[in-house]
């Protein structure tokens, strides 16, 4: 959908009024939230300013005790001394060379090293150093620490002073932490509120800001459910007003494609644990920006065989929250909430009696539909090879006495080396598509297990598997906060290709700690 | 008219605004009679796509030739890199 709106158009919408007035006090209520409920160590690096490029590049801290390893404020003061054509960074508590207590020695330009505490500091970390530093013991370049409150409780409830009364301290303290926290919360649902009328109108207005922009008629910001069809593939429906800007942003003609910066996020493997009795594989894939850091977990709730499902957990990583619901079902596709998927849970199958693949291509290379537990035997195919003048008949029961009543697929008159498709016999639904090795004979010793999975595995649990995701650094900062706090995601791109900055949504609101969270 | 800016980080071609003749980064820019930059797209991956036998394919070889009519360039690799 082109709007033929142009780039000051889309800046002033996108950017100065969603970006600047509403998402930007949600960023601050997020970053407010993370203070009293994480444990972080931001920093922030002031006067950094010898050279034309700063000296510090990343810098991490840990262990940082206020007034004991920095100065009273949070405050640390950096020198960088040249050492032959490296450099000794050293960091002090006050100025003068002032309460040394960390540093690190003869550092190249460009390189990474941990730091080493000094005077028992307790201090630990790890800076990255600027490709071209300039010497500075001036003072003037400092590093200001600023520690979540959480972190802050062990560091000064010491119990010097008794135990009895740290630890209801502790308790209070802890308590009006995790109040603020909620009440930051509260604000959060309460700025979506407003985006949400902004963008689509309310009483007074019946026609917001948004839809009047892209002249649509939503009623919704984000809508994403479950598109399940009849044979178990599960696809999602999509809408809403930002998935409609979404689209107008890549198809405007007028101003340019419009975007903003990108997030970028990868799921592995599936990784399955070692004590499931079914076998299987869920391949790496590219979920939408939007999904979420974290790890989903999938437990087999249904054994069915052919039917297996399995339901789903999702614990963000950095974050207490938690998504669960139904999840995929064996051999078909599934797209979940938050962007994830699609995925495909396939089977992993294994023989016996053919280990090198004489008679028959490697398990693997099997396709099979149409399995039961009627007519497999718990998954498992026994297969007889019977010659047919100079080629091969390939007979499957369900069985192992091989009798004709359990026979469930044949394929007959099959050349060595050759594809076959061996069809339903019996009624019984099961095909068996497969190639024949270079060196058959008659046998009936050869089994093809399809492994399937359980709820309850011979170690008395539900087969189970993870899938980790994770997200690239430096995500942009608009598309993050609309993925996690409204499960959406605008057009974008690399960053400095973008057309609305991340600045938008920064100004005014805090300052810009080296390692963002926020 | 769609102007495209041809990229060359490995991403899809991008909509510029079209008094804008040079992208964000390297890369040529084209003018495609277009009504929206998904069609411009598109345009522009037939057009330049391996030539299209007009013996083998015929719609597709009139498809191909139709989409290369409707490219313009405005700003090539040669002239970014202030070859002559």
């Amino acid at each position: 959908m082109n709007l033929g709106k142009t780039l000051a158009e889309w800046k002033r919408l996108l950017g100065r009024e969603f970006a600047g007035l509403l998402l930007a006090p949600l960023r601050e209520a997020r970053e407010i939230r993370d203070k009293y409920s994480l444990e972080r160590t931001q920093i922030l690096n002031i006067g950094d300013r010898a050279g034309a490029t700063a000296n510090i590049i990343a810098l991490t801290l840990a262990g940082v005790n206020y007034s004991v390893n920095t100065s009273v404020e949070g405050r640390l003061y950096v020198r960088f001394v040249a050492n032959g054509g490296d450099w000794d960074v050293s960091f002090y508590t006050a100025v003068g060379a002032a309460g040394l207590v960390a540093h690190v020695t003869a550092l190249a330009d460009g390189g990474t090293a941990a730091l080493v505490a000094d005077n028992a500091s307790g201090l630990s970390g790890s800076i990255t150093i600027g490709a071209a530093v300039t010497a500075d013991a001036t003072d003037r370049h400092m590093i200001l620490v600023i520690v979540d409150y959480p972190a802050r409780l062990p560091k000064a409830l010491t119990q010097t002073d008794g135990i009895e009364d740290d630890m209801h301290s502790q308790r209070i303290i802890a308590a009006l932490y995790a109040t603020i926290a909620s009440l930051e919360e509260q604000k959060i649902r309460a700025i979506i509120a407003a985006a949400t009328a902004w963008a689509l109108g309310d009483a007074d207005n019946l026609v917001g800001r948004g839809l009047d922009f892209t002249g649509t008629a939503e009623t919704t910001l984000v809508e994403d459910v479950a598109d399940p069809d009849a044979s178990g593939n599960v696809a999602r429906s999509r809408g809403g007003w930002l998935y409609t800007l979404k689209d107008a942003m890549e198809d405007e003609a007028t101003g340019g494609e419009i975007d903003i910066v990108k997030r970028v996020v990868s799921a592995a493997a599936g990784v399955f644990e070692a004590g499931n009795d079914g076998l299987g594989s869920v391949a790496a894939h590219t979920p939408r920006e939007k999904c979420r850091a974290g790890t989903w977990s999938f437990e087999c709730v249904d054994d069915t065989l052919g039917r297996e499902r399995f339901n789903y957990n999702f614990r963000a990583a950095d974050s207490d929250d938690t998504l669960n619901g139904t999840g995929p079902q064996v051999k078909k596709e599934w797209s979940g909430p938050q962007g994830f998927g699609p995925i495909t849970l396939a089977r992993t199958y294994s023989k016996t009696n053919d280990g090198a693949d004489l008679r028959f291509d490697a398990a693997s290379l099997a396709v099979v539909t149409g399995e039961t537990s009627l007519n497999t035997d718990d998954g498992v195919l026994y297969i007889k090879i019977e010659a047919n003048a100079a080629n091969w008949d390939i007979s499957f029961y369900s069985a192992s006495s091989l009798h004709s009543s359990k026979l469930v697929a044949k394929a007959t008159n099959i050349v060595t080396n050759a594809a076959f498709t061996a069809t339903e016999q019996n009624a019984s639904g099961v095909e068996v598509s497969w190639s024949m090795g270079g060196t058959p004979s008659a046998v009936s010793n050869i089994t093809l297990d399809l492994n399937p999975f359980k709820v309850e595995n011979a170690g008395g649990v539900r087969d189970r598997f993870t899938i980790a995701v994770t997200v690239a650094a430096l995500p942009g900062v608009i598309q993050t906060i609309l993925a996690e706090e409204l499960e959406a995601e605008l057009n974008s791109d690399t960053l400095a290709s973008e057309a609305i900055s991340d600045d938008y949504v920064k100004a005014g609101t805090f300052h810009p700690f080296i390692t963002l969270r926020n | 008219m769609v102007r495209l800016w041809i990229r060359e980080d490995g991403e899809q071609p991008k909509a510029l605004p079209g008094d804008v003749t040079a992208g964000p980064g390297p890369g040529a820019v084209v003018d495609v009679q277009a009504r929206s930059s998904r069609e411009a797209r598109e345009v522009y991956a037939r057009a330049t796509a391996a030539d299209v036998s007009e013996e083998t394919d015929p719609q597709g070889w009139l498809a191909q030739r139709a989409a290369r009519k409707r490219i313009t360039t405005v700003r090539t690799l040669a002239r970014m890199r202030g070859d002559a």
